[in-house]
This record gives structure tokens, sequence and C-alpha cells, in this order.
């Protein structure tokens, strides 16, 4: 998972690992690996992923 | 928080899936798209003309050759019957001469690299046809029929082929086509065989009877044709010469009674129609176009180059009155027939498994400007239609709140802390001045000015800049933009109903349409007429009146404007005046369900004339000097305000002019009416032009970013870049997440990036 190297969690002080993230966009409803801090599992995505992929998703559910 | 509304009814819902469905089935019905230009519709072969003269523009003569080819079946033999029933009815006729078709067919068939018949792959058909008569026309029948591998067998009475048509060219030549074309063809031809009666032909599935003029018709008459050359006896057809005078219309109905005669091989049907009728495009559409000589040929015919010149001088004939006027169509390349058939699926239908999209984009990337109606001859509405299909995928819930989210957000800031309404002293309230949910966004001092003139001329003048409800209309939500219209209204209505005065075209047009009870008049009629000139010394440069698409065909507010105008300037105008033209882009907020589309129409508009522009909208403004075009705003010039170079506001700076106005009508006015100003507590969050740009450019308002910030700093949820020494945090605002990251300054924040997303994050909970 690309990112920052070093990420940390403010809050709970924990470097951020990947994990599974749940996501939903006009009733549709996917999972991607994500990182996210273990304890209070704040989820960080970049903005590759947002222009990217996520874009792509977006524009796929919105229309042909 | 933005106003909701609940989903209607669901019989509502039905209501205008069948009102798109019934009339989708209008528009496919009158839409002219599909209209054959007039030369194929007199064509006795329905050459498709405008393809043919396409490919020899290009100078591709096999395809056009090709083209020709798969209409006449014998090019050679056609090129020497026709008597060119085009020639009379083309558009070309008194521009120049009609088309000279007749040398451009033969400079095809001259110029194709490759002139044997095309050999398809298809499966031998056990089915047997017989023709009765070697003609042209039982020829091109059994060339076709052969073509698709059926059975055929020609019957000829005499020696040799080709009855009666040595009459009308060589026959050398004729036999060399049919020689040409018949090659790779397996059929059978019996010379000498005289048919004395269709029981001789039991064998046989389909009978075609083509035996010339006065030939044998074996006890049918002709008249009793039922249609499409078909006989009252099923499996015999009749035609060529025995129906008509004109050897080319023979021929050509061999073609067709092929086509006939398989479908009856296939389905054992003999109902077919062949009617053939007047291209209906609209002849109007050629007025005025500039004549062109037709070239001159040689004796050997044309040369390549005179073909395509020749071809060149071609209309290429359709009906496109709506596309030429409306760029939304000629990008995704559909017109209305095609349209509303891709609209009403999507918005109307639920398809046979899950939902159709394939046009959700398109419907949310109608200008709403209403040009189309007004030049198609059927007076085709697509404003109203897709406005319609609008609506209904809104009430599905399927338009993509994207598309609308950031207007409907602006619309609920223009009415809610945005909002500034103030009541004069002077009572009763004789004048409402609705200067519009934008104008002051573009710049405080053009609704500052404009009020400060309207209460001198009448000091009961009061002031709302309260929304005319067009982003709900245009989103597709009936009832929200009902409940924005209610608000104003009903305020409107404790002032004592005055008389409004409105500096938007599409304030007025809202309100004309849906509260025609609240009447009023342009502020720029209202200077005009009392005699305000230009402040702002305009310099000896021309300038042209650009109308909104709102005012199109109000000569009042258009007429006024150019009064003004030429009380301080040149005026050129514009080709398409009066908003003949279109919109500006920002019409039916398309920009961002199709930011491509938009742009390239209002470059398009931008180029229409290299002088500046005036306009009386400051969208139009704003939009064409986004472009680099120089455009002034009529109230510019009027109270020498900004002058034509003036950079457009972003979307952030526009929240701050509306919030700058309300500041400055409240320290100029006071008063009753005008809500205080929000104070929010002030965030020092410093952001470089480049990255100001991007937010611009993403729909992303620097006041989410600065929400984000403080978020994080307030509940410590955020993260920690080490490596870079950067807080990144998130946070969902509406439908949207926004990301921002940032650094601690002294004694505020540096926004380092920022960017958005409308994928909602279900794993977090409230962080």
């Amino acid at each position: 998972m690309e990112g920052p190297r070093g990420l940390l969690c403010r809050k709970c002080n924990r470097q951020l690992v990947e994990k599974k993230t749940e996501f939903s966009y006009l009733g549709n409803k996917f999972s991607a690996p994500m990182l996210q801090c273990p304890q209070c599992g704040q989820v960080f995505i970049p903005e590759s992923v947002v222009k990217g992929r996520m874009a792509e998703v977006e524009a796929a559910l919105e229309s042909k | 928080m933005e106003k909701m509304s609940l989903p209607p009814h669901e019989s509502k819902m039905k209501e205008l899936k069948t009102i798109l469905i019934e009339e989708k089935e209008r528009i496919i019905e009158i839409c002219r798209e599909f209209e054959p230009p007039f030369c194929t519709a007199a064509c006795p072969f329905r050459l498709d003309v405008n393809r043919f003269t396409e490919k020899l523009c290009l100078e591709n003569f096999t395809a056009a050759y090709r083209i020709y080819q798969e209409a006449t079946g014998f090019p050679a033999i056609a090129a020497s019957l026709c008597k060119g029933p085009c020639r009379e009815v083309c558009m070309r006729k008194e521009l120049g001469g009609s088309i000279r078709m007749d040398l451009l067919e033969r400079a095809a068939i001259a110029n194709a690299g490759n002139r044997e018949p095309r050999i398809y792959n298809l499966p031998e058909k056990n089915s047997r046809v017989a023709i009765v008569g070697g003609g042209v026309s039982g020829l091109a029948c059994g060339m076709r029929l052969a073509e698709k591998k059926y059975k055929v067998t020609v019957f000829e009475a005499r020696d040799r082929i080709g009855g009666q048509i040595f009459n009308h060219m060589p026959e050398q030549e004729f036999l060399d086509e049919v020689r040409l074309q018949m090659r790779g063809r397996s059929w059978e031809l019996r010379l000498n065989e005289r048919i004395a009666g269709l029981s001789q032909l039991a064998g046989f599935d389909a009978v075609y009877v083509a035996t010339g003029n006065g030939g044998d018709t074996f006890g049918l008459s002709p008249e009793e044709l039922t249609n499409c050359f078909c006989s009252r006896r099923p499996g015999v057809f009749m035609g060529g010469s025995l129906l008509t005078e004109e050897p080319a219309e023979a021929m050509a109905h061999g073609l067709r009674a092929a086509l006939y005669i398989e479908s009856y091989i296939k389905t054992g049907n003999m109902q077919f129609s062949d009617e053939r009728a007047d291209s209906r495009i609209p002849r109007e559409t050629f007025a005025g176009r500039p004549p062109l000589p037709e070239t001159a040929a040689g004796p050997g015919g044309y040369t390549p180059g005179e073909a395509k010149r020749e071809a060149e001088r071609c209309f290429r004939c359709r009906c496109e009155a709506c596309s030429q006027s409306c760029h939304m169509m000629r990008y995704f390349r559909k017109k209305p027939g095609r349209i509303s058939d891709d609209a009403s699926a999507t918005a109307g239908d639920d398809g046979i498994r899950g939902e159709i999209k394939v046009a959700t984009r398109l419907i949310a990337s109608c200008n709403q400007c209403g040009l189309c109606k007004e030049q198609c001859c059927e007076s085709i509405d697509m404003e109203a239609f897709l406005l319609k299909a609008r609506t209904a995928l809104h009430n599905k819930q399927s338009l993509p709140w994207k598309y609308n989210d950031f207007f409907l957000r602006d619309m609920a800031d223009a009415d809610g802390p945005g909002l500034a309404q103030l009541l004069p002293e002077k009572r009763p309230v004789r004048q409402l001045f609705l200067p519009g949910c934008q104008l002051g966004s573009s710049a405080p001092e053009y609704v500052l000015s404009a009020y400060a003139w309207l209460r001198e001329a009448e000091p009961a003048t009061a002031l709302s800049t309260h929304c005319c409800g067009a982003p709900a209309l245009w989103a597709g939500d009936g009832e929200l933009h009902q409940e924005v219209l209610k608000e104003l209204k009903d305020w409107w209505q404790e002032l004592g109903r005055p008389r409004l005065v409105f500096a938007c075209g599409t304030c007025k047009k809202m309100i004309d349409r849906y509260v025609p009870e609240m009447e009023g008049t342009f502020l720029y009629e209202l200077l005009a007429r009392q005699g305000a000139g230009l402040k702002m010394d305009m310099g000896r440069e021309p300038y042209s009146v650009f109308d909104p698409c709102s005012c199109r065909h109000v000569t009042e507010v258009q007429a006024a404007v150019r009064t003004l105008a030429e009380r301080g300037c040149t005026l050129t105008p514009l080709s398409k005046d009066g908003g003949d033209g279109g919109c500006c882009g920002y019409g039916g907020h398309t920009a961002v369900a199709n930011p491509e589309c938009t742009k390239g129409l209002t470059r398009e508009q931008a180029g229409r004339s290299g002088s500046s522009y005036i306009t009386y909208c400051s969208n139009c403004r704003d939009l064409f000097a986004a472009e680099g075009k120089k455009a002034l705003h009529i109230l510019d010039a009027v109270f020498d305000l900004n002058g034509p170079h003036r950079r457009p506001p972003d979307i952030s700076e526009r929240r701050r002019n509306r919030t700058e106005l309300k500041r400055r009508l409240l320290e100029e006015y006071g008063g009753e009416g005008l809500h205080a100003v929000e104070k929010k507590e002030e965030m020092l969050l410093e952001i470089s032009p480049e990255l100001r740009k991007k937010l611009n450019d993403e729909w992303i308002l620097e006041d989410c970013v600065a929400e984000v910030v403080r978020r994080c700093e307030e509940t410590g949820s955020n993260l920690y870049d080490e490596e870079n020494d950067v807080f990144i945090g998130h946070l969902q605002i509406g439908f949207v997440t926004y990301w921002a990251y940032y650094r601690k300054t002294e004694g505020g924040f540096t926004l380092v990036n920022a960017y958005c997303h409308r994928v909602k994050i279900e794993t977090e909970g409230e962080l």
C-alpha cells in the first residue's frame, strides 16, 4: 500500500497497518485494503487512490 | 444544513415515467433526423447519396463504388439507365446547379480499385427461386438472391438475356457488367425456355415474374398486386417493366423484390410496406447558402480531382437544425430521437436486469436553454423533456448527487447564512430588487451600486438576494424548487406584493414561468429609461452584446442593454444575435457532470467574435473571463466598476464575496430585515495560489478544508506523517469526504494538499 512511511494515528500513537476497509457509494458496497489505525480504525486513503481507482469506481457507478 | 426533500409518492414517479415514454415515442415519430435526403428519396435505388459523396470527398473511389454497387447491383447498368430523378429535387439546383450524380457515379466506377463483387461466406440455402424473364429486372432479382446463396433459376424465352435493354445501352457493356457482377455466384440460366403457366414452376419456393413490357402475367393482374410486388398468390411476385416504363425503376424492382422474396421464404409473409415518400427534411434549412457552380467535366467525364470538387458541393442534406444550435448534441453526436430513447430508458425504465444508465451524464449535460425547440421544424422541446428526465432520475434517486451537490449547497448558502434581505425605511415597499444569488458573488459592487441607484430613484425599494430556485429545478428536485419559490413568494407577499426589479435573466425566466403573479422588470430597462449613461471610459474598441440564453427574445431588455451600451461605446452585432447562439455554459449546471462539454461550449461562445463582450448576466461574464475573453457586465460600464480583464472569482472567493456584500449592506443600510452576518471564529489557514487553483478546479471550497483542519485540531483525530512533518485529516461534509494535509505555523496553519471523494468510508465509526 502506497502512502507516507511512518504514518501515525495521532490519537492512539500507533503505526497504521493495511486492513480491509468497507466503502459504499450510490447504494453499492465494496471493500479494499487500506491503511488503518489498528486501535481506533482511522483510515488513510492516499490521493493516488482517490484520483485513480476510486475515481473510476465513482464514475462507473454514476453513469456510462 | 441543506434542505432535503422526501422522495415523492410512487404513483407520481410512475406517472412521470409514463409521460417520458409517451413523449419519447412522439419525438421518435416526428424527429426528422433519419429522413433520407431529397435525392435518396427520389432515387429508384434509394442510393445513400450522403455516404456516397462523403467517400468521394475523401477520394475513396473504391468505397464510393461499393456503396453504389450495394444499392444498384449492376453499377455500370444503373449508371447507363438512370435518368437522374435526384437532379430534379437537389437542393443545389438553384444554387449553382444540381449535383452531377451521373458523372460522379461514372467516376466512382472508373476509379474504383476493385470492381469485383463481394462474395459473402453464407451457407447454401435449399430454397429454390424461379425468375421468369432474363431482362434487367429479373437478372437484378436473381443476382441478389444468388448472392445470398439461394438456388436461382432464370427462365428466358429468347436465346439471349437483356430483354429490351439494348434500346438503352450497348449490348457488350451490358453483358460485360452482368458477367462481372455474377462472377462467383451460382445460378442457372435457361434460355429458349418459355414458361406457359405457373404450374410448370411447382417445385420452386418462390417465383418472380418479370416478363417485361406487355409480357405474360399468367392470369395475375398487375392491378391486383397487394403491395411490394406481391401477387395474391402466395410466393408469386411480379415487377419490372410489367409495371413501369422506366428501365432503372424496373431494375430497382428486381432488387427490392429479392428482399421480399427472401422474407417470404423465411416467414411465409406476403404483407410488406414499400411506401416511398418525399423527404421531410425542412427545405428552409438551405435558404441563404451561397451558390457554387457545378464542376465542368472533360469528354472523358470527371477526373478524380474534379469528382472530389463536385462531391464537395453536395450539401449532404439532413435535418440538423437542433444539433447545429446545440453544443451538447454535437458533443454526444446524438439528436432528439436517439437522445429521447436513451434518456427515457435511463430515467423512465428500470431495465430487465437492474438499472440502465446509458444517458445519465447526457441528461445532466443539457444547458436548459431551449434553443433546440425554436430551431426544430417540429418544435421538439428537449429542454422540457430532459428536465423531466432529470426529475425522474432524482425521484428514483438515480441522479448522481455529485452533479448538483455543489450548486444545491451553494443555493442553501445563498438562502441561508448568505442571504441578504433589506427593508427600506420608507413604506409601503414599492419595489423589490432581486439581484439573484450570483451577482453579488461575482462582485459585491454590482449589487451595492445598483441598489444605491434604485434607492435614489425609489426610496421604498427592498432587496433580497434570495435564489430563484433554478439550482433545485435543474437538479430535478421539484419539491425543493417549490419550497424555495414559496419562501420567496411568502416574503414578497408580506411586503405587500411590490413590483420586482430583476438583474438576472434566469431569475426572471423562472419567476415568469413558475410564479407569474410576481411581476417585474429588468434593472437595465429602468437604467435605460431613466437616461443612465456609461461612467466607464470604454475607449474606441467595439463591443458586442452577448445576450444570455434566458433573455432570448426578451426584446425589451435586449434593446435596453444596447441603448445603455451605445451611450458610451460602439457595438458590433454578433452573428445569431439576440441570444440565438445559445447558452454560455452556465445554464443547467452542467459543469460538474460534464466539464469537457461545458468548457467546449464556453470556448465556442467566447470565440464567436473577436470583439469584447458586454453581458448582462454575471455568470456569462465570469465564464468568458475565465477563458481569457475580455468581458464586461453592463453594470461595470454603467457604474464604472471593474474592467474587462477582471479575473473571475474562484468558488471560495464567490462565497466570501457573498458574505462581504451582506456585511457592506449592513454597514451602509443597517436596519430591519437584514439577517446578522454569522461570525465564525477566525482561523488562519494559508493556502498557496497553486493550491487555490487546484481546489477551485476540483470544486473544493476553502471553507470545507478549513473545517477539516478545525475538526482535526478539536478532536485530535488525525494522522501524522513523520517523514514530511505533515498532519493529515479527513471529514465527511454532506456527501463528500474532504482530506487536508497541513502544517502548524505560528498563529495558524498552512495547507499542504487537499482532495476529496464521493465514495463513503463505512469502516470508521465516529472518530
